[in-house]
């Protein structure tokens, strides 16, 4: 099915709601509600500069990076980047026509509902640091490719049915997911060129080993929380940042 | 092992933080009459501003979640009207030309050093472009507590709800409720507090962040500034963990200092309600 974007309103988001929460309780092999997508009764229209922004539900994206490109063309500037990732409705919308790429199924062919702010927004906005384009799985793939395309592989690395842990740090601090000089010295410490993957040993628990990102990007005790006051890292390029790195860092380098 | 971790931090080479209430630094967003909105910076030459090298370069920054404008303003001895680093004007125009909703950005301002490249002289705090209308203030004329409409629709069928950010609670009203927003926007801070579910929770959530970090009187945020005014109030401080204690009990005191405060707040309110029954039935 074809669809074209638009925003689902309150009862299309419920009806989506429904059948997410059913399917969390007792996975089934059920079609999600493909037919509130061109509903004049559960939408109403999302005018974008790109005009027939079509968006085809059959069509599998595997990695986040694929699902980021498939609907990254529906996007021509920021601002209507802002307006897609601030609306609760087109999001949700979004994560109906895509579900069959966000969501798993298991060996039966039933659905692997997760958390549901991964499809819907929980309401509860920017307001409590759960902005849509850090929870919502396509949201928070478009808005980072949109910025800065394939320079984001951290955070568009993995299966599309999931926002990994880079794209959920990076997404918390905008200063930083918004700065492409920041986006590049993280891919620079970060990234394994040679497996073409991000680097291992570097997640876990706290206390967090040395060099690790969330000791970087943390605002409270991280290496950015130490200097975003007393640097502007938009002035800066990413190796007059990377001088800035203490010891901890530099094995990540080498 | 663990080797040496992070650097120092640079504030003790720097002149830090700006004020930008009333002495150093003030920015706003004018409305023009065509619709236009534009950034004016004024940089005042107080003591702070003079210490800093008057080759400074000033960057100001205005920003709300993805929407974000850089605008450069000259130099600390030759301040200019704030220029788009795109789009070179002075122009704001990645949020829109409304008020309610281009003010929900923040600005931020820094003077950063003409040599060594990013390095930051002095800096403002995050503010917004337009601020909330304060319903409650605590002993030192600090807001406590704002009121905001709910443009984004994130309530739903709620007809209001408390939400955080890092300055202030704020009462957000559902948009289909306008006489309730002009009502509490139009009253004084008793009547705010007439609503015992907005005191409650914020102090739910006062209470919840200080299990997760202990909150202190001395901390400059709304939790600071909320834990000042009720301890002010009800003489007790919130319990804190000894080390001794089991979780289940820390919280049930957390309980009981809330049951305290609202209790206090009760009877504040029965008061009021007394004397305003006094002056309408003129006194019989």
């Amino acid at each position: 099915m074809i669809a074209k974007l638009a925003e689902l309103n309150q009862a299309g988001i419920e009806t989506f709601r429904a059948f997410l929460e059913r399917n969390k309780e007792t996975p089934s092999a059920e079609e999600p509600p493909y037919h509130l997508l061109s509903s004049a009764e559960y939408t109403s229209p999302v005018p974008l500069a790109v005009g027939d922004a079509n968006v085809e539900t059959d069509v599998i994206s595997d990695t986040r990076m694929q699902l980021a490109e498939r609907v990254n063309y529906l996007i021509s500037s920021r601002a209507e980047l802002a307006s897609v990732c601030e609306s609760k409705g087109i999001g949700a919308w979004l994560s109906l026509a895509l579900f069959s790429s966000i969501c798993k199924k298991d060996d039966d062919g039933n659905w692997k509902v997760g958390q549901m702010t991964r499809y819907i927004d929980d309401g509860k906005g920017d307001q409590w640091g759960f902005a849509i384009h850090r929870r919502n799985i396509v949201c928070g793939a478009l808005a980072i490719y949109h910025l800065h395309g394939e320079n984001a592989r951290l955070s568009l690395h993995g299966a599309a049915s999931s926002v990994s842990d880079y794209a959920e740090v990076i997404g918390a601090i905008e200063d930083i997911m918004l700065n492409p000089v920041m986006i590049e010295v993280l891919d620079r410490l970060y990234w394994d060129a040679e497996n073409n993957r991000p680097k291992t040993g570097l997640r876990g628990q706290s206390p967090y080993v040395n060099g690790s990102y969330r000791r970087f990007v943390n605002k409270t005790y991280g290496f950015y929380a130490q200097h975003y006051m007393t640097y502007d890292f938009w002035t800066m390029t990413a190796d007059q940042i990377i001088a800035l790195l203490p010891e901890e860092y530099q094995h990540l380098l080498e | 092992m663990t080797g040496k971790r992070q650097h120092a931090n640079l504030w003790g080479q720097a002149v830090g933080e700006l004020n930008i209430k009333t002495t150093d630094v003030s920015c706003e967003a004018i409305q023009n009459e065509d619709g236009t909105v534009t950034m004016s910076v004024d940089i005042k030459p107080t003591t702070k501003i003079g210490i800093i090298p008057a080759d400074a370069s000033i960057h100001l920054t205005v920003q709300n979640r993805l929407r974000i404008q850089r605008f450069t303003c000259g130099t600390r001895d030759a301040p200019t009207e704030p220029l788009d680093s795109e789009t070179g004007t002075n122009q704001l125009d990645a949020f829109t030309e409304q008020e309610e909703l281009y003010g929900a950005a923040k600005w931020s301002l820094k003077f950063v050093d003409a040599e060594t490249l990013g390095r930051t002289w002095a800096w403002t705090k995050s503010k917004r472009l337009v601020s909330k209308p304060t319903t409650l203030s605590d002993d030192d004329g600090h807001a406590l507590l704002k009121i905001a409409p709910d443009h984004d629709g994130v309530l739903g069928d709620q007809p209001y709800s408390v939400v955080f950010d890092e300055e202030h609670p704020t009462i957000l009203i559902n948009n289909a409720a306008d006489t309730l927003y002009e009502k509490l926007e139009s009253r004084n801070e008793i009547s705010v507090l007439i609503m015992p579910q907005v005191c409650a929770m914020v102090i739910d959530q006062l209470i919840l962040e200080h299990l997760t970090e202990p909150v202190s009187m001395e901390e400059d945020s709304w939790k600071g500034r909320w834990y000042k005014w009720a301890h002010t109030r009800i003489n007790t401080s919130l319990p804190e963990d000894d080390g001794e204690i089991e979780p289940y009990e820390l919280f049930e005191e957390c309980r009981s200092w809330k049951n305290q405060l609202l209790s206090w707040l009760n009877s504040k309110l029965d008061a009021a309600s007394e004397v305003e029954k006094y002056l309408t039935e003129g006194g019989q």
